[in-house]
């Protein structure tokens, strides 16, 4: 366990290097010269030789490598050129509509997920277990800026119930803030919930047809005990696993909920960095989302160990 | 086991249903309201329609209300009964000789006297069918406020206005009092009170609302406009939205009045040499900046200076000062080489604003633009700057130490008063959801909102709508470098547009746009459609036959557009299909604003760009005649049309240049018009006093938001 | 109730029902891809207008015998502009499926076989899989450029990797079994081995895989259209054709409703498609999925 626990920390090591490595790929990547590009024609010889230095355009590759592990090693994600403050201050001042958002759908999806997996594993082969895996499938195929519109549609003009845009910052009011983050947390939560959906039922049919559970209910207990207290505790160790990966695909997502609900987190400041050509703060950006996506996901499989010690990892 | 399929068509049909209901949302609205037909855009257009919701005015019977008709005395009166709810009251015998028993508004009248609001004459008479007169209204409406004590405190107007002294003195205590910031019952016209004119129904109406609900201060006013300022520095940007911001915390010597025209705002008085080549300002004394600072001689020639350098128009303006001086603490004399009749109009700019900074800042910065951070934002404005978070908002609180001017209201100019606590500018870049965050309550005010949404607008009972000429649609091209540098080129373009098709395809409901090959709008007296020959050709094969002239071989031509503004954008899609049939070979290439202005800065990398341009006061200030703007013009004709215009001060001499002038910009092609387009603005009707300005998008001061 | 407790032997299968099921899923899905994918490829004939033709006169009118769709705030018939959307997101959508499906395969078999690359490979495929897929198809298409080819091959290098690890998890399976273990004791070479004893197994689950893929991609690029940042805007493809009826998205819907279900019709069958495949190939494998 402790083995498996060390190898899996010292992983992480090497991925985080490669997040590092492509990070600095895109910057690298873009042809001509990047401060000209990032500052535009109009820009005087001056600031363009002063964006150089400072993104270290004037070294040697290699050394440019370095200069920028170090930075990263010290945290220093960069500068916006357009917000003219440190990429990872932009990115705190905008990191509580993301959280909230990924929490929410995390929580909605996860309901809606592991709820409807469930009932189609044990009503299996019914009507109830097509409803529910055909409105999976259908939620795999929807795209989430599609869901969002039809549902700004609905809410914005026919029934007010939730505000169809904008953000009221925590600080203004719980309840208010939920408010402007329900739509997005449900278009998100629904699509998400698909993919949690389909794991949890075969991950449960695995598990119900196991002769521990046929054990379980001749022993005499209750078929809903024996759900919840067998099958499901061993049915779960997968559906965590996709819930990290669940994150990921919220991360994603959240660029676009954000963006059509005027939401002003981390996804939508993404997409105008790039769009304005303020690559720092674009770098920035996908190098904290994917630390953090790794990081997560590194606290799953500790989860999980903690959960199952039989499951070797390969 | 159908079942899978069976599911799917259960799927299916329910997303049918929603197809359906879908197509019906489209079109179900609101429930309507009735709203006259003929005060659509009228200046009290939220007054009447709140007022007879109220059921206190009634319009005809063909359903109008006619708000610029005389009001009769019987009227006011009941009117007057109907907002006091008094019950008619009918004695048998009528105690004025000239309103019988039989008259209509008898138990009105009589109970309307009764009250007290309204006397008779000393001879007996009421005179029910005589007009009232401004004068008159004003001395009713105060009564109805109840401030017969306050009126009778005062011995001399607070207020000024051109003829203030025509106020007879039975009036004037309650005149003045009318255009107090917490009564503000009385409105202009154009700087008269006109106090022996007939009042009109849509004044009555107007007058009779704010008693019944004065003005408040305070509150939050939340304004959604559809794009971050690129600066807040209004000396080197010609972006609108720079300028409809920037007005609220800066300001200018001189500004616009109701008709357009320059009036004084920190100038106090001014003189103008007799060979119009001297200009003599005085100051307004005691202006402080929101730094506390006093504004003085030395604030005025640093700012304007930098104006000269850094704008286009200042640059037109200074290329012919000889000299620009503090003569003393509140003195500013510009002396020029030639005579210019029309230095205020210069001063009042509205496009690359003169504003008027602290000379330290300005000493500071140098002609670098302005940071935007409340250390470097310092105006003399009624709204002082607070912060600007990008792609988030603006916010702007009122500034307790504004010196605000004492006569009357005036378009821009006059008096000032900030009753919201704090504005927040609200950076939303989707029209329909600006649009969708007014009717949702989210926002009070909302700029820019698609044409294709004001059926549904106009009749949504919380929203009012404001529909303003925005200015003309245009593509500039570059005549410096590149392939339009060949008068044929431009020509071949625009013989192959279709003008209505493009204004049609980007505007939508014809309310919302016109042809026209005009540079200055209707309504100013420099209106003419010299070169009206070459507008709206919509000849192809003209075009082809002067790309064949042209020797055009085919290069793609670089046009540079912004999805910023969809119009510019979805005109550039039509025309660009028309100018293909042509043979033209089109490489568009869209990009974010900011990004087109950095490019198009640099004569190598476009051939043609799009753009707006409001339109403005006077002809020499058209930016893309000059050699200054983009896409540098230089045509020697034009510059000694532009420089005679400058100097000559007969209205007939500069018309008839100016339609030389006009005339030459068609023939020669510096860019293309394609029609006038008009913008739709709308705000909840819980936001009051709000009246179109001359110039620009918006103002918010004498604003107040009903609670 | 269908007795699933019969699920050793590999031939009962084929008499079970339940692969009835499967077959069903699969000609749904398939019907649906065929059908969509014949209509776009028919466009010119199917189509009523041409997609640039705009007609001022009857913009953002609601759909109606002579514009089937609607039409958007120029004019244009949405209905054609679908149909030749379709070409464009359809080509996307098998271009990335292809590419990534031959790299990823390539890498997964390498990481599969190899212990030692495993390593190297799955950590440089972890790097890769941290960051948000959208983000990094924006990136990539702005650090690229604005073309359609730069946006195939965004795409392909945001899904690789998940092919990859796919592809090495059946690697990893099939190289435990009887037939490899055999081939190696008769002496044969790593790459015939690989190629002709691991390869041909994989299909199955390759292809389960690139179905799925396939169906991202178009969601993806449908994603990337609609925000701007794939293909110049007015080029038709699904996403900015939705992307164009935003502003009036209270006024006229339909914009953006038809063009949604045709994405959603179109990934639908994808899935049911590779869900029936999967199904019938290997339950093992119903957990696995990769993304």
């Amino acid at each position: 366990m402790r083995q498996y626990l060390i190898r899996r920390i010292l992983a992480l090591v090497p991925v985080l290097l490669i997040v590092g490595f492509v990070g600095f790929l895109l910057l690298n990547l873009i042809p001509g010269d990047p401060a000209l590009v990032m500052l535009g024609p109009e820009a005087t010889l001056d600031q363009v030789n002063k964006l150089r230095a400072e993104l270290g355009l004037n070294l040697p590759i290699y050394l440019r490598l370095i200069y920028w592990y170090g930075r990263l090693f010290r945290g220093d994600l960069g500068y916006s050129i357009f917000l003219s403050r440190p990429v990872f201050q932009a990115i705190l001042e905008r990191l509580q509509p993301t959280l909230l958002l990924t929490i929410f759908s995390l929580i909605i999806a996860s309901v809606i997920g592991i709820t409807s997996g469930i009932i189609a594993a044990l009503k299996r082969g019914t009507w109830i277990d097509q409803v529910a895996t055909s409105l999976s499938v259908f939620g795999l195929s929807i795209p989430s800026f599609w869901l969002s519109l039809i549902l700004i549609i609905i809410f914005g003009v026919w029934v007010r119930w939730f505000p169809v845009a904008g953000y009221t910052p925590l600080k203004d009011g719980f309840l208010k803030t939920l408010r402007t983050l329900a739509l997005p947390s449900l278009t998100l939560g629904f699509v998400s919930s698909a993919f949690i959906s389909r794991i949890t039922r075969s991950s449960m049919l695995e598990v119900i047809n196991q002769d521990y559970i046929k054990v379980a209910r001749a022993k005499g207990l209750s078929y809903g005990k024996v759900i919840l207290k067998h099958a499901l505790r061993n049915a779960i160790l997968p559906i965590i696993t996709v819930m990290g990966l669940t994150l990921g695909n919220l991360l994603s997502g959240a660029v676009i909920v954000e963006t059509v609900f005027a939401l002003p987190g981390i996804g939508q400041l993404a997409l105008s960095s790039i769009l304005r050509r303020d690559y720092s703060l674009t770098q920035g950006i996908l190098l904290f989302t994917a630390t953090v996506f790794v990081l997560v996901n590194l606290l799953v499989d500790i989860l999980y160990a903690f959960l199952d010690p039989r499951i070797k990892y390969d | 086991m159908h079942l899978k399929s069976e599911m799917k068509k259960i799927v299916l049909s329910v997303l049918i249903v929603l197809l359906i209901i879908l197509m019906a949302g489209g079109n179900a609205g609101v429930k309507g309201v009735f709203k006259f037909r003929d005060i659509v855009g009228h200046r009290f257009e939220l007054e009447i329609t709140k007022l007879s919701n109220k059921g206190i005015i009634e319009g005809y019977p063909d359903g109008t209300f006619r708000p610029d008709a005389i009001v009769k005395r019987s009227e006011l009166a009941t009117m007057l009964v109907r907002v006091k709810n008094l019950t008619p009251y009918k004695p048998s015998i009528s105690t004025f000789k000239d309103v019988a028993t039989n008259n209509w508004a008898y138990g009105y009248i009589m109970a309307i006297q009764k009250n007290g609001l309204m006397k008779g004459y000393p001879d007996g008479t009421f005179k029910p069918d005589a007009n009232i007169t401004r004068a008159e209204l004003a001395v009713v409406l105060g009564r109805l406020e109840g401030l017969e004590n306050e009126a009778s405190k005062i011995t001399h107007p607070t207020i000024t206005a051109y003829d203030i002294n025509k106020v007879p003195s039975w009036a004037m205590p309650y005149v003045d009092l009318g255009f107090q910031p917490q009564y503000n019952f009385l409105t202009g016209r154009a700087g008269y009170i006109a106090p022996q004119e007939n009042a009109t129904r849509g004044e009555v109406a107007y007058g009779l609302y704010v008693v019944i609900n004065p003005p408040k201060f305070g509150g939050t006013l939340k304004i959604a406009v559809f794009t971050n300022p690129a600066t807040l520095d209004t000396h080197n940007t010609t972006a609108v939205i720079t300028a409809d911001i920037g007005m609220h915390i800066f300001e200018t010597l001189f500004t616009y009045d109701e008709k357009g025209q320059p009036i004084p705002l920190l100038v106090d008085s001014y003189n103008v040499s007799n060979d119009a080549k001297t200009y003599t300002f005085k100051l307004r004394k005691g202006i402080k900046f929101h730094n506390g600072n006093e504004m003085t001689a030395d604030d005025v020639v640093a700012s304007i200076a930098r104006w000269g350098r850094l704008s286009s128009t200042g640059k037109g303006l200074f290329s012919i000062v000889e000299s620009w001086t503090a003569l003393d603490r509140y003195t500013a004399q510009m002396a020029l080489k030639e005579p210019v009749s029309i230095v205020p109009t210069y001063l009042a700019s509205e496009l690359a604003v003169p504003a008027i900074y602290p000379k330290e800042i300005i000493d500071k910065v140098g002609d670098r633009p302005l940071k935007s951070v409340p250390e470097e934002i310092i105006g003399t404005g009624p709204y002082k700057f607070v912060e600007f978070v990008p792609d988030d908002h603006i916010k702007l609180i009122r500034f307790e130490g504004y010196s605000t001017r004492n006569d009357i209201p005036n378009g821009l100019g006059g008096r000032r008063t900030v009753y919201p606590d704090v504005i927040l500018f609200n950076i939303v870049p989707d029209s329909s959801v600006r649009a969708l965050g007014v009717t949702t309550n989210l926002y009070d005010f909302a700029e820019d909102i698609s044409p294709d949404q004001y059926g549904k607008l106009r009749i949504d009972p919380n929203v009012m709508t404001s529909v303003a000429l925005k200015g003309w649609e245009a593509s500039v091209f570059n005549k410096k470098q590149g392939i339009f540098t060949s008068q044929k080129m431009r020509q071949a373009f625009l013989a192959a547009l279709d003008m209505e098709a493009c204004m049609k395809g980007a505007y939508g409901n014809s309310d919302f746009w016109t042809l026209g090959p005009h540079l200055m709008n209707k309504v100013n007296a420099y209106y003419t459609d010299a070169g009206k020959e070459w507008y709206n050709q919509k000849n192809i094969e003209r075009a082809k036959s002067l790309l064949a002239e042209a020797g055009y071989k085919g290069e793609p031509i670089r046009w540079l557009v912004s999805t910023d503004y969809p119009t510019n954008y979805n005109i550039a899609l039509i025309a660009k299909d028309q100018l293909e049939k042509a043979g033209f070979v089109i490489d568009l290439q869209v990009v974010d604003w900011a990004t087109l202005l950095k490019r198009r800065a640099d004569p190598t990398l476009w051939d043609v760009f799009s753009t707006y341009f409001t339109f403005l006061s006077d002809p020499t200030f058209i930016l893309t005649i000059g050699p200054a703007y983009a896409g540098w013009y230089n045509n020697p004709t034009m510059a000694q049309y532009l420089s005679q215009m400058r100097s000559e001060t007969d209205f007939k001499t500069r018309m008839t240049i100016w339609e030389k002038a006009q005339g030459l910009f068609w023939e020669d092609v510096s860019a293309i018009k394609y029609g006038d387009g008009m913008i739709l603005n709308i705000f909840r009707t819980t936001i009051e006093g709000y009246k179109k300005p001359p110039v620009l998008t918006y103002f918010f001061w004498n604003v107040w938001k009903e609670s | 109730m269908i007795d699933t407790k019969k699920k050793n032997s590999f031939f009962s299968r084929f008499k079970n029902l339940k692969l009835v099921f499967k077959y069903r899923s699969i000609t749904i899905g398939l019907a649906l891809v065929t059908f969509l994918l014949l209509a776009t490829l028919l466009a010119p004939v199917l189509s009523t207008h041409s997609p640039m033709y705009k007609d001022p006169n009857n913009r953002l009118s609601p759909p109606s015998r002579e514009y089937f769709f609607g039409t958007d705030n120029l004019g244009q018939d949405v209905y054609s502009r679908t149909l030749y959307g379709g070409r464009l997101s359809f080509l996307t959508g098998f271009s990335v499926m292809f590419i990534s499906g031959v790299f990823g395969t390539l890498l997964g078999l390498i990481a599969g076989y190899y212990r030692r690359l495993d390593f190297v490979i799955m950590r440089v495929l972890d790097g890769f899989m941290a960051f948000p897929s959208i983000l990094l198809a924006i990136a990539l298409t702005a650090v690229l450029g604005g073309r359609l080819s730069n946006v195939i091959i965004a795409l392909s290098i945001v899904y690789t990797p998940s092919f990859a690890r796919v592809v090495r998890s059946v690697v990893l399976i099939i190289r435990e079994t009887v037939y490899v273990e055999a081939s190696k004791s008769i002496g044969a070479s790593s790459l015939r081995i690989i190629f002709c004893h691991i390869l041909p197994n994989s299909f199955a689950p390759i292809i389960v895989q690139g179905s799925y893929i396939f169906a991202q991609a178009v969601i993806l690029e449908a994603a990337l259209s609609f925000l701007g940042a794939g293909v110049p805007p007015w080029i038709p493809t699904w996403g900015s054709i939705m992307s164009g009826g935003r502003p009036y998205m209270t006024v006229a819907p339909w914009i953006i409703f038809f063009p949604g279900m045709v994405v959603i019709l179109a990934v639908l069958g994808l899935n049911f498609f590779g869900d029936g495949l999967r199904d019938i190939f290997d339950p093992r494998l119903r957990g696995v999925r990769g993304m």
